[in-house]
């Protein structure tokens, strides 16, 4: 079937794939004591009947039995017959088929590791690949599924190696992922994601390792960042050992009820890996039916990743530019002498110091061997794990390593002028990458003017290529100050770029060239430019006075934390907390209530410590239980301190209620809770609660603030009502909005001051009203 | 059997299975496939409370439907993206209501009103996973009864584009409050809280794909 013909059917149905094969062969007479994909020369009888079991069973898709067919697996198990095995393979299964279902000709990975946890390159991935699936083509399969990959790069030179076979054929890519939802190499859902949307493959997945409970989550995680179709193949379960047999303990039943979990976060190929069988394909035909898929919304991400690591431009980001021989005699050195570890270590240092991604210039490039940079980057990348601005100025080798780099690189640059700029958008779009454009044409622009034309004309330019904007990241460059550079300019141009929505980046260094005190400079100059929006820069991040400026500016600018003073008490606290002992901590407050005011104990010792988890939860450290549980054993310590206190402080009340209608109150009351962790005195009016009752108590009480939440569309006007019966009976108060159906802007148009997405968010606004 | 007699089945509490990983998610434990090990008494202590005071119950109907752009049932027009996506020339749909029972909910609200949010909360994320796993069982049931109609999707009030109000006809139709449900007016929120409301869509079996 053709490509866009299989793409259509996909956006109308979910398919389902097959289940495993091995275990079917063993289960039917197969003794395991040669490759499995051997059965289809000597006994295609065998692997036919597995097929026809899963058309029968009603798979939509069935895959040839070729999983370890590639020349170099085969081989090692002593097999030559590589093309025989998946000529045959294709052939048994479309015989099985008899058109009832699609074919995929299935390609495992090679059993290799990529240098430098291994000893084998991208070409021998590739060339692997290649032969396969040439012949999966030339024998007419439907599409090629490449399965069970646990590293990023063996899986990219797999799918460039299928492309380059047929750029007509429906290609899937899989990773299977550990528990701890990362690859064996490290990579993690949202990585894979974020790569693989970069690439021509029509659909990416999971299968493998886990069972459908396990990976369920990573799923999850997959279809949040994803702009592909997904795919999944959970196995059926962990497996177990039992009287020294493999066994997995998911049952045909009970895995085909986890089919409607993966549909909702919008699978649209189901099948089952390892443990599963035709029955297993048979209930899941039953609960699966015949739907169309949920729709999902395309995700835009401007990050770049490595392996093991994403990095977002969201916070500032530093980009280490020391990795360049220009002016660094020892690095110059070292890479002459092919010293892999003293680069290594320079990027250590430098990643430590501060730096989240690395630029890489290797100087004069045809002084240095290909394979040499080519180990300098996998090596950083694999053993660092830094992702890389690839600084390349030769097409050709900016075209290799772009190819074999395993994540997504941020490529630096290309001027906006015609030739070089399309040959790089066109790099980009095929392997990968955000690109930085400088805004010049030309020669080097002194003018805003100048400068501005070359932005419009690369975006009008990259518009027609159909790069997608979040891939594209401008310069609005620096010159030297000494040779005449007007720093003012690039902060125009800065401007400029920012109101057009694009992330901007610039090499910072070139601004103090030839001038005494450069990190002074730098410093000053990177502080302007934050003020104006830049993302982020490429700079020297062992320059303490650099880097000290440079944080500092973010906390003025409020794009960073305050550094805090450590109480040795607020720690022990926080630990008290999470560890929910209310007896512990009431212990802690009397013995501070000895030599202390109550006050004082809040702000003091409770407040930090509650702050400071508040923190942990907005940071993904903890999670929304531990945060309830904390806020639940300070209860106890507060009550304490209220009756030490006596009569309650107006200012720092804080009413809430869930709108007439609403009965959901779980997220009301998490709030409350959190909230009255923090010292504030909360009255709790329940849910569903009338306007009138909500407006009096305002009148009454005269709080700080008042939350209101509302659930569902349907009662979401409610809150309307409430902050209008406000207004008319003039009753000043900070209206916060929150609940499932609401956000920022829809809040706004009810009339409330804010919108609050969780119980933290809410404190933090109440702290700042 | 697809009938258009109401049918009421009463499910063994027992026999929902409800993945642990699931209601770690829903308790916000993101990207874990277990609940941590400080949390498991909690967690087990919510799960037993609510399969002992559990009792769920579907009522189910079938009844016939016709596709013309919309979708008529009973003489009621569903319109819609989520609609036509999923019931787009069906021939049958099935209505149906779940519920876990008042007591459930009333066990939520007592841990609240004792000031034990973390138990309210645990509580409140099982059995809303419970409820829906039940759904599972009864879609499952009625799909394994089923031989000549093919099923498509599950969709739900509330969900995409299918209004929350239809659950006032859901109840209607199905008479539910002979076992105790309600629609809160203006909300049109189920009372009990764990209860949900479903249709699914039948077209004939096909011979060939």
């Amino acid at each position: 079937m053709n490509r866009n013909d299989l793409n259509e059917i996909l956006r109308e149905r979910v398919l389902l794939l097959d289940g495993s094969y091995g275990a079917e062969f063993v289960r039917r007479g197969f003794k395991g004591d040669l490759p499995p994909d051997v059965l289809n020369l000597r006994d295609p009888r065998l692997v036919k009947g597995v097929h026809q079991d899963y058309v029968n069973a009603g798979a939509d898709i069935i895959i040839t039995n070729t999983f370890g067919s590639t020349p170099y697996k085969l081989k090692q198990s002593g097999v030559e017959e590589h093309k025989e095995i998946v000529e045959s393979g294709v052939k048994i299964a479309k015989e099985a088929s008899q058109g009832k279902t699609l074919v995929f000709g299935d390609i495992g990975p090679t059993g290799a590791l990529p240098y430098p946890l291994g000893e084998e390159g991208f070409d021998f991935f590739f060339n692997n690949y290649f032969e396969t699936a040439k012949i999966m083509v030339e024998k007419g399969v439907d599409g090629i599924i490449l399965e069970t990959f646990s590293d990023m790069l063996e899986l990219k030179a797999a799918v460039l190696a299928v492309r380059e076979v047929s750029k007509d054929v429906f290609l899937v890519a899989h990773l299977t992922f550990d528990e701890n939802g990362r690859t064996l190499t490290g990579t993690d859902p949202f990585n894979f994601a974020l790569t693989f949307n970069d690439l021509d493959v029509d659909c990416i997945g999971i299968n493998c390792t886990l069972g459908p409970e396990e990976m369920l989550p990573v799923f999850q995680e997959l279809a949040k960042h994803s702009n592909k179709f997904l795919s999944v193949e959970p196995n059926a379960g962990l497996p177990v050992l039992e009287d020294g047999k493999t066994v997995y303990p998911v049952g045909a039943k009970e895995f085909a009820l986890h089919m409607d979990s993966y549909w909702e976060y919008g699978a649209n190929i189901i099948g089952g890996c390892c443990g599963t069988n035709p029955e297993h394909i048979r209930q899941m035909r039953k609960t699966l039916g015949e739907r169309s898929p949920v729709s999902r919304k395309k995700r835009r991400c401007s990050a770049v990743s490595s392996t093991l690591k994403t990095v977002d431009f969201d916070d500032f980001v530093i980009v280490g530019e020391r990795i360049n021989p220009a002016g660094r005699k020892r690095l110059k050195e070292a890479v002459e002498k092919r010293d892999l570890n003293y680069i290594i270590d320079d990027a250590r240092k430098q990643v430590e110091a501060g730096a989240d991604i690395l630029d890489i210039n290797f100087g004069i490039e045809s002084n240095v061997p290909r394979d040499f940079m080519e180990k300098v980057i996998l090596s950083l990348v694999y053993k660092v794990g830094v992702p890389l601005s690839l600084d390349v100025q030769t097409p050709e080798l900016l075209e290799r390593l772009m190819k074999i780099y395993p994540g997504r690189p941020l490529v630096n640059s290309s001027r906006a002028a015609e030739e070089e700029l399309g040959f790089k958008t066109d790099l980009v779009k095929k392997y990968g990458g955000v690109l930085i454009v400088l805004s010049m044409g030309g020669d080097v622009p002194h003018s805003l003017v100048e400068r501005k034309s070359s932005v419009d004309w690369a975006l009008q330019f990259m518009e027609k290529k159909g790069l997608d904007k979040e891939r594209i990241f401008f310069d609005p460059i620096v010159l030297s100050l000494g040779a005449g550079g007007n720093p003012r300019v690039t902060l125009e141009t800065l401007e400029y770029i920012k109101k057009l929505g694009f992330k901007t980046i610039f090499g910072l260094s070139n601004l103090s060239f030839g001038l005494p005190d450069k990190s002074f400079f730098n410093a000053a100059f990177l502080v302007l430019s934050l003020e104006k929006g830049l993302d982020a820069a490429i700079m020297n991040p062992l320059d303490e006075v650099l880097i000290k400026n440079l944080d500092a500016a973010l906390i003025i600018l409020g794009k960073k934390g305050l550094p805090k003073a450590r109480v040795e008490t607020e720690d022990r606290i926080v630990k008290v907390l999470l560890s929910g002992k209310k007896e512990e901590l009431l212990n802690i407050v009397k013995e501070e209530l000895k030599h202390s005011k109550p006050l004082e104990v809040v702000d003091k010792h409770l407040k930090p410590a509650m702050e400071k988890i508040g923190e942990m939860y907005s940071s993904g450290e903890i999670f929304l239980p531990q945060l309830i549980l904390a806020a639940q054993a300070s209860k106890p310590s507060f009550d304490l301190i209220e009756r030490k206190l006596g009569e309650k402080k107006g200012e720092e009340m804080f009413i809430i209620a869930t709108v007439k209608g609403d009965v959901h109150d779980i997220g009301k009351n998490i709030v409350a809770a959190v909230v009255r962790s923090s010292g504030f005195d909360v009255i709790d009016l329940g849910k569903d609660v009338s306007t009138e009752k909500i407006v009096e108590a305002v009148k009454r009480f005269k709080p700080k603030a008042l939350g209101l939440s509302a659930m569902m569309t349907t009662t979401a006007p409610r809150i309307k009502e409430v902050t209008e019966g406000l207004k008319k009976q003039n009753l000043k108060v900070v209206v916060i909005g929150g609940g499932a159906s609401l956000d920022e802007k829809t809040v706004k148009t009810l009339g409330a001051d804010f919108y609050a997405k969780d119980a933290v968010d809410a404190l933090k606004i109440l702290k700042k009203v | 059997m697809l009938s258009e007699t109401i049918r009421v089945i009463k499910v063994d509490p027992k026999r929902i299975k409800v993945p642990e990983a699931v209601v770690a998610s829903r308790l916000g434990f993101k990207g874990v496939t277990s609940i941590p090990e400080e949390f498991k008494e909690d967690y087990n202590k919510a799960f037993n409370i609510v399969v002992e005071n559990s009792k769920p119950v579907a009522i189910v109907k079938t009844v016939p439907c016709h596709w013309n752009n919309t979708l008529t049932i009973l003489n009621k027009k569903l319109t819609g993206k989520l609609v036509e996506r999923h019931l787009r020339n069906c021939e049958k749909v099935t209505i149906l209501l779940v519920t876990l029972g008042e007591a459930v909910d009333s066990l939520i609200e007592d841990a609240h009103h004792k000031g034990d949010e973390l138990l309210s909360f645990f509580l409140d994320s099982v059995a809303s996973e419970f409820a829906e796993y039940t759904v599972r069982e009864v879609d499952r049931m009625l799909k394994d009864e089923e031989t000549q109609y093919v099923a498509g999707a599950r969709i739900s009030p509330g969900y995409v584009d299918l209004p929350l109000q239809l659950n006032q006809w859901i109840l209607d139709v199905l008479d539910g409050r002979r076992l105790g449900i309600k629609v809160k007016e203006e909300s049109y929120i189920f009372i009990p809280r764990k209860t949900v409301s479903a249709l699914i869509g039948w077209r004939k079996k096909l011979e060939q794909k």
